[in-house]
């Protein structure tokens, strides 16, 4: 259930809600109720708390790397080994490469720092008889473990683990509602060519980076519940 | 291998590639008999693009194989109702209701169902139980829609703050030029505040009206930033206001609002909202009995296709008795008059139609306007004007309230508005009726 984050404007000490029990009204006179009863809170004078416009200088971020993380191996149960972080915010995209006859079963389980600052795990499903690139759900800081488990069928088998050109802009947790404002592509205003930003902060530049670029984003987004 | 390529097609579809995705979900159908993920992605892609009566069809064929028969037939549920089948998308949706009460998808689609029949009450109640178990990135939408519904249901202050968190996006360069955001509780005694155009043209014409509302607060000057085409409008309706263009170089200034968000950060309730007339402009004479007509709305719009009405089913106006038609319509659809070899019956006037002001100035020459539900509508009404707004039973907007309500507590009863008394009432039986209101 999603938690909503909302000024309580002098409402003060605690509060009784339907859904999420007694909430008591933080030093910044805010409170984090479940979704559900943010009708009824802001029928009590409550209200949003306001979107925010932020700004992240990326510099020189490397370019995609399809091994840049972890190095083409056979799949295998068991961890995989990490051969670097992706030293910024960045989604990760994993090869896995069945063969043919393919994988009857078998997962990856990523667990990663994200940009949001959460400890995030992410479950891939290894079946198939074909090449797939699936990518991280959020942005990774740092990796701290892959894992394949239950690994069925395949012919030689392999995987890598590497980066796209997707980056990722610090958010809180709970951010919702991002938009991208304004692009700055090696200190030049890129107007309407600007990228694209998805949910989690995931930040496609319109010029992928190249090792050399430095990119700084204008965004805003709605910090709709506590860290 | 249908399975696998459906795979291959989700990541596609995931990474945003629709046209990798839609490839792969097309060779899965021709591949196999049972593809029922391709089917129902196909579905919604179609739906999205305005192809309902395909999606439909697609859904079902997803719904013959399918396990997952929650999600067929939610998604099944919102098309249909989408093209007005009402009674077989509320079939439809409980039967999904009943494989998963808590599914907010389901409550969600069964808010929409009855936002779009009028029924406030039910949706509110539907919406109210999505939001409960709907994931965080969903919930402003569902916030939203449910804003809509109470909005619609008259509940001012409260819908107002629901829809908050879509309508205040910083789609604006207000947003860049770092000045904080008004938040309602800054006093504004002696501060220079920037209001900005951050919605439609209809909603910037409909909250104009609070700007005098804002101004009782004490500012020293209250600067409004609107496109070029609003700017004389509001410019001449409000002569103590600054009107400058949004896409020009803007004025600094203390403290910033959007348009769109005006009316919560102000309080506003129904009963701050009278039908007073509020926008000002010029006149440019014309003919005796003349009536200017509007069709269509913005396409882009995600409801643009309800609201609009066929010209040629607006043609008939010329039946009235010594009436002369004269084409407000601006944009793409002018080219309707041409299409069908209708100049003879109507007048096009867009060359003449640079902005709002022109078109208020013409409106008021005029002995009535007829409308469908877009913002030469909000125009017309806020000048206080005659007019009839033809609405659409699907598509209409919260703000026009009850499907049946004949007036609005925003404009004056000089706006009359005409009703589809059902999803598939043809248009040419709704302007039929719109003319037995006309007296010339």
């Amino acid at each position: 259930m999603a938690q909503v984050k909302l000024y309580t404007n002098g409402l003060g000490g605690q509060i009784n809600t339907q859904s999420s029990g007694t909430v008591f009204v933080s030093a910044a006179g805010t409170i984090t109720v479940n979704a559900a009863d943010v009708p009824d809170m802001l029928r009590l004078g409550c209200t949003f708390v306001m979107t925010q416009v932020r700004r992240q200088y990326v510099p020189t971020p490397a370019a995609a790397s399809a091994t840049g993380i972890v190095s083409n191996v056979t799949t295998a149960n068991g961890a995989l080994t990490i051969a670097a972080q992706p030293g910024v915010g960045r989604q990760l995209a994993i090869v896995t490469a069945p063969g043919s006859p393919g994988i009857t079963a078998g997962t990856l389980t990523m667990v990663y720092v994200a940009n949001d600052g959460t400890t995030t795990t992410d479950v891939f499903s290894l079946i198939g008889a074909t090449t797939t690139t699936p990518v991280t759900t959020k942005g990774v800081l740092t990796l701290t473990s892959a894992t394949v488990a239950g690994l069925v069928g395949g012919t030689s088998p392999t995987i890598e683990v590497g980066t796209n050109a997707v980056l990722a802009l610090p958010i809180d947790k709970g951010d919702s509602s991002l938009a991208l404002l304004k692009e700055t592509l090696d200190g030049s205003d890129v107007g309407t060519n600007v990228g694209t930003l998805a949910a989690y902060g995931l930040y496609t530049p319109h010029t992928a980076p190249n090792g050399t670029h430095t990119y700084m984003v204008d965004y805003a987004a709605l910090a709709e519940t506590d860290n | 291998m249908p399975h696998d390529i459906v795979q291959v097609g989700l990541q596609h579809h995931k990474s945003g590639d629709e046209v990798g995705a839609a490839a792969c979900y097309t060779a899965a159908i021709v591949g196999s008999d049972s593809a029922p993920t391709a089917w129902q992605n196909l579905s919604v892609m179609a739906a999205r693009d305005g192809y309902l009566t395909v999606a439909a069809v697609m859904m079902r064929k997803a719904l013959q194989t399918t396990s997952n028969r929650l999600s067929a037939l939610s998604n099944l549920g919102n098309i249909l109702w989408r093209i007005g089948e009402f009674a077989e998308a509320e079939a439809v949706l409980l039967e999904a209701q009943d494989l998963g009460p808590s599914e907010w998808i389901v409550q969600h689609n069964l808010g929409l169902l009855n936002l779009a029949q009028g029924r406030f009450d039910l949706a509110i109640e539907h919406m109210k139980r999505a939001m409960g178990t709907a994931p965080r990135e969903m919930f402003s939408k569902i916030c939203n829609d449910m804003g809509c519904a109470t909005l619609a249901a008259g509940d001012l202050g409260l819908g107002f703050k629901l829809t908050e968190p879509e309508w205040n996006m910083p789609n604006t360069p207000v947003w860049l030029m770092g000045f904080p955001e008004w938040t309602g509780k800054e006093d504004l005694k002696g501060a220079r505040i920037l209001v900005h155009h951050n919605q439609g043209a209809g909603d910037t014409l409909q909250f104009c009206r609070f700007l005098p509302k804002l101004r009782a607060l004490g500012p020293k000057r209250v600067i409004v930033a609107v496109p070029y085409s609003l700017k004389r409008i509001v410019q001449e309706s409000f002569n103590w206001l600054d009107v400058v263009d949004i896409n020009e170089a803007l004025p600094k200034a203390d403290l910033h609002v959007g348009m769109g968000t005006l009316p919560v950060r102000l309080g506003i309730t129904r009963d701050d909202v009278k039908g007073d007339r509020y926008l000002r402009a010029g006149v440019v004479a014309s003919k005796s009995k003349s009536i200017g007509i509007v069709w269509s709305a913005n396409q882009k719009n995600r409801t643009g296709k309800e609201r609009s009405i066929p010209l040629e089913a607006m043609l008939q106006l010329a039946l009235v008795p010594g009436a002369k038609l004269y084409s407000l319509q601006v944009g793409d659809a002018v080219a309707d008059i041409e299409r069908l070899g209708a100049d003879l019956l109507v007048k096009d006037l867009s060359p003449r139609i640079r902005d709002f002001y022109d078109l208020a100035c013409l409106m008021q020459g005029m002995d009535l306007v007829v409308s469908a539900d877009t913002a030469p509508l909000h125009l017309a009404a806020g000048l206080g004007f005659p007019c009839l707004g033809l609405m659409s039973y699907v598509g209409a907007d919260w703000r026009w309230g009850a499907r049946g309500t004949e007036t609005s507590y925003w404009y004056s009863p000089k706006l009359k508005l005409v009703w589809q008394q059902n999803p598939n009432e043809p248009w040419t039986s709704v302007v039929s009726r719109a003319m037995e209101l006309i007296e010339l």
